[in-house]
């Protein structure tokens, strides 16, 4: 790609050097120089209906809509001088004739554009002396979306964002004139993964969710940084807190990850799980029930069972969502307790196939190679359904940079209508036989391979696909199914075991974390002594001697590395399980009775990290973007 | 700084007395005897306030028999003591109206009667109230909750215990 060339602009007598032919809107909006905007949004791109951010340039006649206007060398531009203001506060003004006076019960008031752009620029009196127009206010258009006709300003992003992102044309605009509303062609219903985002995205409260619907206001909220946990991708989000409640997820900006955006499977994930469901104490079975214990005794009487046999063969499982942190403490463990060895939750084949990317210089650079790319080749993940931010990068590089897409799965996903070939597999090892003749044919740059097929294939398969990649210096990236599989194979050294050894060996005792699988089952009734890490109550075991608390992401801290090796931070949100209780803190105390380290996470981390190569010395120096879009910037007045 | 010495007052063998100053004052008492009364026999007698006295404050039923409020918390964020508690509710006819408050707590004993929540209110559902009156024998009493506030308790006959 061509490097852009660099200029000088001046905006509101700023020099500024910029690549030209950027957006002067966007230009303004990297400097925290505040134009009020509706249509524009970076993510979706520009649209110029909304007339609202205008801008002065010396030497053009009339104000120009800065979204559309391209910076040229020597360009001087005013973004508050009187022409824009009455201009501004004109377009403010017919933006608000038909504008309810909803704000009081709104759920967008208190950070919604259209409020500050009107308390910044607007007049506070209307010169309309006609009734407003009408429209319906309560329509339930998904199942987390609920649409007020009337407070739309049609800036029509969310119908843009549907066909060019979500692919779903499933929001439209019509009738003419004042009479224009959004409008739900597809069977009255959202079907798209992404719809949460129309909430972020819409500048007014036209679209709100209805899980927040009426929660609270945005002054009464704090925020916590953190990351969703339900996929390997691991996307940026700020989670709303008022009180003690967790109310709801937005997206925190972040280019190399999820860019703007949130599925609906992780942002409302957090109202999935209800508090009476989940195992937030220790419990200790008695014959056939279980009774609630203390976690000290219960942590007590553990440690002393596995202290009074020493002889035993004990097999402690982790599981895929625990953090960094964990993995190291639990192997600590392992080390320390005679006879005990750790496993990871992750197949051995999925393990090699990981070390041999690793030691091969194929390795993916996320999303760098992506979007630099012509054609990408995903092989055996419905990314739609299991990574679903990441099939949003990928149709927006079909729509901007017409990237070539090629799927290989024996599923059916959304994203094949935007591939230009779809190959069907049904059988992978000889699909894995004819690759090498479809990759001589087909030029491809990068392979995202699911690590749900992996098993299916033998080593020789990649050795040889490697060797082809080398050749043609394609990249590759391999896509876990559990949250923390990356940072677990990154820990992965010689002490640990795969699943498939954990299933292939007897124990006396059995740590398990997770819901059980058959084969887990099987090991765990045949152990003398069984203790269980569970998050739901529905997935303990009933040959559990002892079930210890398993948060959920929401409560952890520690770090997370995802599927492409980026290491980022988590840090608790929801407070349901008491402190000590915590799956870290347990296996801590755990750990310090078998040998007293007194570790804590960060000094867990930055051991971890003088092992790695591409991770932050100390937690502290892990990147992180606190930007968010600024929709939830809220009032700062109290 | 200056300083400033106030002389002393120059007082004569009458004043030392003080009997002179007593019987003015005396004399004055006297006279209020055979004036109108203006003390009333609180509290089994009330005043009754002119109509524009800012007491503590009272929510206010729209013409349809609704309160008014629609729970926008901007009373609660503006008054100054913390005294008003709201939960939002949805109100069970969108067509009516959306938003309700569940509840609506203030707590009286911190009112400090400023008139903030009236100034804030953007629907004219909470204004100033002709009581003055809030004594009680325990904290949790003068916790009034949505239903008292919306009657009129400006004439409660007993104080609240
Ligand atoms: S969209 Fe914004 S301006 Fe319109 S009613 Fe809601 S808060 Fe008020
Ligand atoms: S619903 Fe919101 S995002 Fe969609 S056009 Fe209306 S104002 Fe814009
Ligand atoms: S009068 Fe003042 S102190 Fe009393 S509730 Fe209203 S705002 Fe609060
Ligand atoms: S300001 Fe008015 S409408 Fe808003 S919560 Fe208070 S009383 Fe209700
Ligand atoms: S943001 Fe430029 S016209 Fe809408």
């Amino acid at each position: 790609m061509s490097e852009k060339k660099k200029i000088k602009i001046n905006i509101d007598d700023r020099e500024l050097t910029v690549n030209e032919g950027d957006s002067i809107l966007q230009v303004s909006i990297d400097q925290g120089i505040s134009v009020p905007h509706f249509c524009y949004h970076p993510g979706i791109g520009i649209d110029g209906n909304c007339r609202l951010c205008l801008v002065e340039v010396e030497g053009m006649p009339k104000l120009a809509t800065s979204c559309n206007l391209f910076a040229k060398d020597g360009m001087v531009v005013r973004t508050k001088s009187e022409p824009v203001e009455k201009a501004r506060n004109g377009v403010l003004e017919f933006f608000l004739l038909n504008h309810p006076l909803d704000c009081p019960f709104c759920d967008k008031g208190g950070e919604c554009p259209l409020q500050n752009f009107t308390y910044d620029s607007g007049q506070n009196t209307t010169r309309y002396a006609f009734e407003k127009n009408h429209k319906p206010k309560h329509e339930i258009i998904g199942d987390h979306i609920i649409l007020d006709k009337e407070r739309c300003v049609l800036c029509s992003r969310c119908v843009r964002f549907g066909r060019d992102l979500a692919g779903h044309e499933e929001l439209q605009i019509t009738a003419r004139g004042s009479k224009s509303e959004i409008f739900v062609p597809e069977e009255e219903k959202l079907s798209s993964k992404f719809t949460g985002n129309y909430a972020d995205i819409c500048p007014v409260g036209a679209l709100t969710t209805r899980e927040y619907r009426f929660k609270a206001r945005p002054w009464e909220l704090k925020t916590v940084n953190t990351l969703c946990g339900d996929c390997s991708l691991g996307c940026n989000v700020q989670a709303w807190k008022k009180d003690d409640q967790l109310l709801r997820l937005t997206p925190r900006v972040e280019s190399e990850v999820n860019e703007w955006w949130l599925c609906d499977k992780g942002r409302f994930g957090i109202h999935r799980h209800h508090k009476e469901a989940l195992v937030l104490t220790a419990l200790k079975r008695t014959n056939q029930s279980f009774d609630k214990v203390a976690t000290a005794s219960a942590l007590q009487e553990i440690i002393a069972t596995l202290r009074a046999n020493d002889s035993w063969k004990v097999g402690i499982m982790a599981h895929s969502s625990m953090t960094n942190e964990d993995i190291f403490i639990l192997k600590q463990l392992a080390n320390s307790i005679e006879g005990a060895s750790l496993f990871a939750p992750i197949s051995s084949n999925v393990h090699d196939i990981y070390k041999l990317l690793k030691t091969s210089d194929q390795e993916m650079n996320f999303p760098y190679d992506i979007e630099n790319a012509s054609s990408v080749m995903i092989i055996g993940e419905s990314i739609d359904d299991a990574h679903p931010v990441l099939s949003i990068r990928l149709r927006r590089l079909v729509r901007e940079k017409a990237l070539n897409l090629v799927i290989a799965n024996d599923q059916v996903s959304e994203l094949d209508s935007i591939a230009s070939e779809v190959v069907r597999a049904s059988k992978w090892p000889s699909f894995f036989n004819e690759l090498p003749e479809f990759l001589a044919k087909t030029p491809i740059q990068n392979i995202l391979i699911s690590d749900r097929i992996v098993s299916h294939v033998t080593q020789s398969d990649f050795l040889r696909l490697f060797d082809i990649a080398r050749n043609a210096s394609m990249k590759i990236g391999l896509l876990h199914s559990g949250s923390n599989d990356r940072g677990i194979l990154d820990q992965w050294d010689g002490s640990m075991g795969s699943s498939d050894d954990f299933y292939n060996s007897a124990f006396d005792a059995v740590l398990y974390f997770g819901p059980l699988t058959a084969q887990a089952e099987r090991r765990a009734k045949e152990s003398t002594f069984f203790v269980q890490g569970a998050l739901a109550l529905s997935d303990v075991n009933e040959y559990a001697q002892y079930v210890l608390p398993l948060e959920s992401s929401i409560e952890k801290s520690g770090t997370y590395t995802n599927h492409f090796g980026k290491v980022q931070t988590l840090r608790r949100a929801r407070k349901w399980i008491d402190k000590g209780l915590r799956i870290s803190e347990t296996l801590r105390t755990l750990l310090n009775n078998f040998d007293s380290q007194g570790v804590t996470n960060k000094t867990a981390y930055e051991k971890i990290a003088a092992a790695q190569k591409n991770y932050p010395a100390t937690m502290d120096d892990i990147p992180e973007s606190t930007k968010t879009y600024h929709h939830y910037e809220r009032a700062t007045w109290r | 700084m200056a300083i400033k010495i106030a002389p002393r007052p120059n007082l004569k063998f009458w004043d030392y007395l003080y009997l002179p100053a007593i019987m003015r004052g005396l004399l004055i008492t006297f006279k209020h005897i055979f004036r109108r009364k203006v003390t009333l026999q609180f509290p089994e007698q009330r005043w009754i306030f002119p109509f524009r006295y800012r007491g503590y404050p009272e929510l206010i039923t729209a013409e349809n028999g609704i309160e008014k409020c629609v729970a926008c918390k901007l009373c609660e964020v503006v008054c100054p003591p913390d005294a008003i508690t709201i939960k939002i509710g949805e109100y069970a006819n969108v067509n009516v109206r959306e938003r309700v408050p569940a509840e609506f707590e203030i707590d009286m004993g911190r009112c400090i009667v400023c008139g903030m929540c009236e100034e804030a209110c953007p629907v004219d559902a909470i204004r100033m109230s002709n009581t003055h009156v809030m004594s009680s024998g325990s904290r949790d009493s003068i916790k009034f909750k949505k239903t008292l506030l919306l009657e009129d308790y400006s004439q409660m006959e007993t104080m609240r215990l």
